[in-house]
């Protein structure tokens, strides 16, 4: 056995370990899409206990604002031309977060809040409506053709050890993780402890003065901005050519990732996330050609929810959602 | 309650409102007579595709057979399309059937057909076979011929419907099953199939690799599952085998919509091949060819059917902007954008009278072009005296050189399939300089190109078969 690996090793060893570190610097950065757009789904689920349906419209909607402003009206680049153009642009995508959690912000405002105390089917319902308008006004908006953001990075890629990474990968990653720096910072504010009690229980919170509406408004505003950060990452290089009328559909690859983690986990979401993306990464790197052939055209799309089933079956709330007991 | 009962009432007239805000064209017409019926034809002027002007015949007929999509007493003869305006292709699509509402237009204003106006039906079918069916199902009894049809799947879902109903249609899929009359026969051909297409283009990026020094090159083939592909892959790797290319990697139907496609890049990457072709949809050509570039793979040529290549591409901002100007050798069914023909002129002079906001884009002129097919078909057919969709379709059977006015290659719809089937297709090159000019960024390189393995190939069926 030692001898095979040896063997393997001094043949076709660098081809394989190329492969692999490439398939997993792959799968790490669109799982770090996936994270961000499962953060923005979790938020939302844990303080309105509602699955957002409209996660991927918000997503489109994020990166046309951003592809607008930094390629159309380069705002707000065009009063601060003395900063560097990666600057300009990072500063341009952070409006269109902005402006999209203010879009989240008046959605709930006015699609979610008067169904407070409503069935969460009925809500749920709502939140699917709301992706049809937005989306619709989205692709609008986009016109005909994909619409590119105009990114610093463009095609730029590094070398880290064999593995080629794109520079706007790197990026996605670094933005991954300090939206996770930042929401653990939240949850220790006053706003998170009080969004976090909310979550735990609705009317002891509210009998503590906590404003459970204010607390709603806030996940869905900070949902809808996550979900445009990932909107815009979706739609860079090497994976997109831009924002396009078919970016809103990328949210729902992110829908595992949330099982997986435990609907209610902020971190099990960020794990799941890269599960999700390495699952899906490797199983288009090595389930490939005549061996796997039986498995069908696709494989690699059906993988995140072979190990969702998997997970699901060993720990059927996620790997760390809360386990829910009811008494009968 | 109250609040949530006004949020409930301005959330459904917010979906009405974006159900209505689509691009879709749709024109409310009446419904066509249900049985043949004989009356007295309105005037006596006919247009043909060809004329660039309208010219009085005095062949027209006396008494005009009409069923369905021709009103003679209200002077309007109804086509339909049934497009794809929210799905997938609709990027492709909408400029298509704005290049037809413009030459309908144009008829119109210049008699129209035996004096009747042409109106158009619209139905959007998001690309879905189902929607499509019921598309069709809801114009059928209103329209006389079909002018825009989406979709090779969603084509042949209604192609026993069409041949029932004797309903021509001009398919925006080049399949080369159109050409077989076996296969679908009341579906028009317009344009080389995509496997011809494939035969051409590899006829001229390899002398354009063999003009650079290089040896034998090598080729690497990748597309989507289902007949845009497949049809294309049989034509890429006919011409291999024809002309003893080496096929490093054949990824036929290996790319995925939706999904990573990282893997289909690292194979062609890993196949080290000299020439690339590619048939996917526009957005995950992006994804392949990006992360083919990622790993610095660019010493090859690429190349693809008609529909893969986007001016997304190349538009100010896109990260594959320059790599694809050095690297993507492109064919279209018709003149691009700008191209130098009497057809071009009248489209280029249409939309600066009528649409002068409209963004240059390559498919305005192929929806001129299908209008003008259908336009032949109706004027043979009102000149016949027969304006049932039967007499339509036996009317297009006669036609042996329809003339695009140089928009499109002529079409024969006589003879045998090898008659019929055209080779010709237009060769472009990326261009941001074109783009920047207020082109499309096709620089065309040579109109009615037909390459020598494309010329020798003996057509008698589809390339590919369902």
């Amino acid at each position: 056995m030692t001898l095979d690996l040896l063997v393997f090793a001094q043949a076709g060893g660098q081809e394989a370990v190329d492969k692999f570190a490439n398939a997993t610097s792959s799968g790490i950065a669109l799982g770090a899409i996936y994270a961000l757009l499962a953060l923005g789904l979790v938020l939302i689920y844990k303080a309105t206990q509602v699955l957002n349906f409209a996660h991927g419209a918000l997503a489109a909607l994020g990166a046309f604002f951003a592809a607008y402003l930094a390629t159309v009206i380069n705002f707000p680049g065009r009063y601060v031309t003395f900063l560097p153009t990666t600057v300009q642009w990072i500063l341009s995508a952070l409006v269109a977060v902005l402006i999209t959690a203010v879009v989240g912000l008046v959605l709930e405002r006015l699609a979610i809040r008067p169904m407070i105390g409503e069935p969460l089917f009925s809500v749920v319902m709502i939140t699917i409506a709301l992706d049809i308008v937005i989306r619709t006004i989205t692709d609008d908006l986009i016109g005909t053709n994909p619409r590119p953001l105009g990114d610093p990075w463009g095609a730029d890629v590094v070398n880290i050890g064999p593995a080629i990474v794109a520079k706007s990968e790197l990026a996605t990653v670094a933005v991954t993780i300090i939206a996770l720096v930042g929401i653990a910072l939240f949850f220790r504010s006053r706003y998170g402890v009080a969004m976090r009690a909310t979550a735990f229980d609705q009317e002891a919170a509210m009998a503590q003065g906590i404003s459970a509406g204010r607390i709603f408004a806030l996940a869905w505003a900070i949902g809808a901005g996550l979900a445009a950060a990932a909107g815009i990452f979706s739609s860079l290089f090497p994976r997109s050519i831009g924002v396009s009328n078919t970016t809103a559909f990328f949210a729902f690859r992110a829908l595992p990732a949330i099982v997986i983690g435990g609907l209610d986990s902020i971190s099990g979401a960020v794990v799941g996330g890269f599960i999700v993306g390495l699952a899906e990464s490797y199983a288009g790197a090595y389930f490939i050609g005549d061996t796997w052939s039986f498995l069908g055209l696709g494989f690699a799309g059906v993988m995140p929810y072979i190990v969702m089933l998997i997970v699901l079956i060993v720990r059927p709330y996620g790997l760390f959602g809360t386990e829910e007991i009811r008494r009968v | 309650m109250r609040k949530f009962r006004i949020f409930a009432l301005l959330l459904v007239l917010a979906l009405v409102a974006a159900a209505c805000s689509s691009d879709s064209d749709e024109t409310t017409t009446t419904a066509g007579a249900e049985e043949t019926t004989t009356t007295a034809a309105a005037e006596e002027t006919t247009t043909t595709a060809a004329a660039e002007e309208t010219t009085t015949t005095a062949a027209a007929p006396a008494e005009l057979k009409t069923d369905f999509g021709v009103d003679v007493e209200a002077g309007t003869i109804t086509v339909g399309q049934t497009a794809d305006l929210t799905g997938p292709f609709a990027p492709l699509v909408t400029p298509i059937l704005a290049g037809q509402k413009l030459y309908w237009g144009w008829v119109n204003a210049n008699g129209g057909i035996g004096g009747m106006e042409v109106l158009m039906e619209t139905r959007d079918t998001a690309y879905q076979v189902e929607q499509h069916i019921a598309a069709y199902d809801e114009i059928r009894d209103k329209v006389v011929a079909i002018s825009h049809t989406t979709g090779s799947p969603q084509t042949l879902a209604i192609a026993d419907a069409l041949e029932e109903d004797d309903m021509i249609a001009v398919p925006a899929t080049w399949y080369s099953g159109w050409t077989d009359t076996n296969i679908a026969p009341t579906v028009l051909h317009l344009g080389a199939p995509y496997c011809l297409e494939a035969m051409s283009l590899l006829d001229w990026v390899s002398e354009e690799w063999a003009k650079e020094g290089n040896e034998a090159p090598t080729l690497a083939v990748a597309s989507i599952p289902g007949d845009f592909g497949l049809d294309s892959m049989a034509g890429a790797l006919k011409w291999a085998e024809i002309n003893g290319v080496e096929v490093v990697y054949d990824g036929s139907a290996t790319i995925i919509p939706n999904q990573d496609q990282k893997p289909v890049a690292d194979a062609i990457v890993a196949s080290g091949a000299n020439m690339v072709y590619v048939t996917t949809t526009p957005g995950t050509f992006g994804e392949v060819f990006g992360a083919a570039l990622q790993q610095g793979f660019v010493g090859a040529k690429w190349s693809g059917a008609g529909p893969t290549y986007n001016p997304a591409f190349i538009a100010e901002g896109s990260a594959i902007a320059d790599a694809i100007q050095a690297m993507w050798y492109g064919g279209f069914y018709a003149q691009p954008w700008g191209g130098d023909s009497a057809g071009m002129a009248l489209t280029m002079q249409l939309v600066e009278e009528f649409a002068p906001d409209m963004p240059a884009n390559d498919y305005v002129g192929l929806g001129v072009s299908e209008a003008m097919l259908v336009h032949a078909a109706l004027q043979a057919a009102y000149d016949s005296g027969d304006m049932t969709r039967a007499g339509v379709n036996a009317a297009l059977r006669t036609l042996d050189n329809v003339d695009f006015m140089g928009l499109a290659p002529n079409e024969n719809y006589t003879g045998s399939t090898s008659d019929q089937v055209q080779r010709a297709i237009t060769l472009y090159r990326p261009s941001v300089a074109n783009l920047e000019a207020g082109g499309s960024g096709s620089e065309i390189v040579a109109n009615d190109f037909v390459g020598p393995t494309a010329l020798g190939f003996d057509f008698q069926e589809a390339c590919y078969q369902f």
